[in-house]
């Protein structure tokens, strides 16, 4: 098997490489029990995250990526290793990250102002500051007019919106985002991927995407990692050398596509890996 | 709606048509418009001021109570796993009897004041509430309460901010079913041994064989009963909007 791209063979991204780590996370460990039995989750992973970086997460099914980011949320707890944001050890969920989550996860009883407010008004900030602040963001996810909607009336699309601004509103210094596209149409998640760049390229926060979508992956990130199938280290990382803003159509390059073959071709060999 | 109005207008005509044309003794069944007339001497009788007012009196403690009680246990309930095995037999128990044959136990051990009249209204909701409440509690997405985790919120802010909303739905239908419940309650042990109220407006007239009244009295019940289910139905619409 070739490799077409190895990660040395690719220019890193001018952005951010000389900035400051802003998360350090070393010889990471999760295991879970599942009926009397211990599984490992994620075994030894280490990686440094840039300020301003943005990481994408590819790997078989069942590869532990969504429980590796839960695990830097801190909302699943580690058992060996370490996660700090700025220097600060990561002991359990905080105001320091926010996370997109896979399905929207908004308050039903809540409007669209009031859900992404929600991390704010939990840090107790008073209502007229916290509603500034949330309607900035309804305004940069394109929102304005839905702002006294409840999430039944807006459409998939329209509610990951909200989970998007929910997240950005707290001002995390990293930002983890659970395959928040997954549950869209072809065509929204192309959409939305765009709108992602375009709010992402006004705030440049740290972010973590986990996704299954290599095409996604490759499109959004400075940087992809790939999973190993379950316990999962890092089978391999490529540095994604698109200058941003980006738009829709460099997808359609030969440089993205070959990108995309080589990281396919190292998660469909851990796939098969964990098929065997 | 129209459906509706045709089907009371047929039974109250067929009403009329049995008083005008004898086909029961008026005696037994007086007709709709001596109904009307008795209603209206219920409702000016300068005495029907306190008899409404000591059956709102039984109706509000009792439902009232129910409520807060009910609530507050199937909270606990439905949160604390512990609380529900150690309610669940009273639970049971009081869910299977029928609530109607423990009047005249009542009256026995607390007389015919008001006091046996809201312990049956208690009896009678305090069950409905708890688990309605408790189910509520239950069925708190967990997601959603990860999701207020994530953003570092406390415990009493998930309880304020994610559980007690995911609870009203199911509250406010317990409170719909119990409206019903407390209406019959009242009306029932007040028929079994009372000094005031509507029930025994209706107990009084029916001992005076005075018919047109005591038809009045039920006639007035019903129209309270469905009132006060239409009043609780669309406080329990206006509550969940946003499931629309």
């Amino acid at each position: 098997m070739t490799v077409i791209f190895q990660e040395q063979e690719v220019s890193p991204p001018g952005s951010c490489v000389d900035a400051p780590t802003k998360l350090q996370i070393r010889d990471l460990r999760v295991t879970f029990s599942s009926r009397g039995k211990n599984f490992v989750a994620v075994n030894g992973i280490d990686l440094e995250v840039r300020d301003g970086e943005f990481i994408a997460i590819v790997g078989p099914s069942g590869s532990g990526k969504s429980t590796f980011l839960m695990a830097l949320d801190g909302l699943t707890p580690s058992s060996g290793g370490e996660i700090a944001v700025d220097g600060k050890v990561v002991t359990g969920p905080g105001r320091d990250r926010a996370v997109v989550f896979q399905d929207s996860c908004l308050l039903p009883w809540r409007n669209v102002l009031d859900n992404v407010s929600f991390g704010l008004e939990m840090a107790g900030m008073p209502k007229g500051e916290r509603y500034e602040i949330a309607r900035e963001l309804i305004g940069l996810a394109g929102l304005t007019q839905f702002e006294t909607f409840h999430p039944k009336q807006l459409s998939g699309g329209m509610q990951q919106r909200v989970n998007i601004a929910r997240a950005l509103a707290a001002d995390p210094q990293v930002l983890l985002l659970d395959e928040p596209f997954s549950g869209l149409d072809a065509q929204t998640r192309e959409i939305m991927q765009g709108e992602l760049l375009k709010i992402w390229d006004e705030r440049k926060k740290t972010a973590i995407f986990v996704t299954h979508q290599i095409d996604e992956a490759v499109f959004l990130a400075d940087r992809v990692i790939a999973f190993s199938a379950r316990p999962a280290r890092i089978a391999g990382e490529w540095s994604i050398p698109f200058p941003r803003p980006r738009h829709l159509s460099i997808k359609q390059s030969p440089e993205h596509r070959a990108l995309e073959d080589s990281i396919w071709q190292v998660v469909r060999q851990e796939g098969a890996l964990a098929a065997a | 709606m129209l459906l509706a109005c045709l089907s009371v207008v047929l039974i109250v005509g067929t009403w009329q048509a049995s008083a005008s044309y004898r086909w029961v003794d008026p005696i037994f069944l007086p007709g709709p418009l001596e109904v009307l007339g008795a209603l209206k001497g219920i409702v000016t009788d300068p005495g029907f001021a306190s008899d409404l007012s000591v059956s709102a009196n039984e109706f509000f403690w009792g439902l009232g109570l129910s409520v807060l009680v009910g609530g507050t246990l199937g909270i606990l309930s439905g949160w604390y796993g512990a609380v529900d095995e150690f309610l669940r037999p009273v639970v049971t128990a009081l869910n299977s009897i029928p609530h109607l044959a423990l009047i005249p136990l009542l009256v026995l051990l607390f007389g015919i004041g008001v006091l046996p009249k809201v312990l049956l209204v208690l009896l009678s909701c305090i069950v409905v509430m708890l688990m309605n409440t408790a189910a509520g509690v239950r069925s708190v997405d967990t997601q959603l309460l990860r999701m207020a985790k994530s953003f570092g919120a406390s415990d009493r802010q998930i309880v304020c901010a994610v559980v007690l909303p995911s609870v009203v739905p199911f509250f406010m239908t317990g409170l719909r079913i119990c409206v019903g419940k407390a209406v019959v309650a009242v009306a029932m042990s007040e028929l079994f041994g009372s000094t005031a109220g509507i029930g025994n407006i209706l107990i009084k007239a029916q001992s005076a064989m005075d018919m047109s009244r005591m038809y009045a009295a039920v006639v007035l019940l019903t129209v309270i009963g469905i009132a006060l289910t239409q009043l609780a139905a669309a406080l329990e619409a206006a509550m969940q909007q946003w499931k629309a």
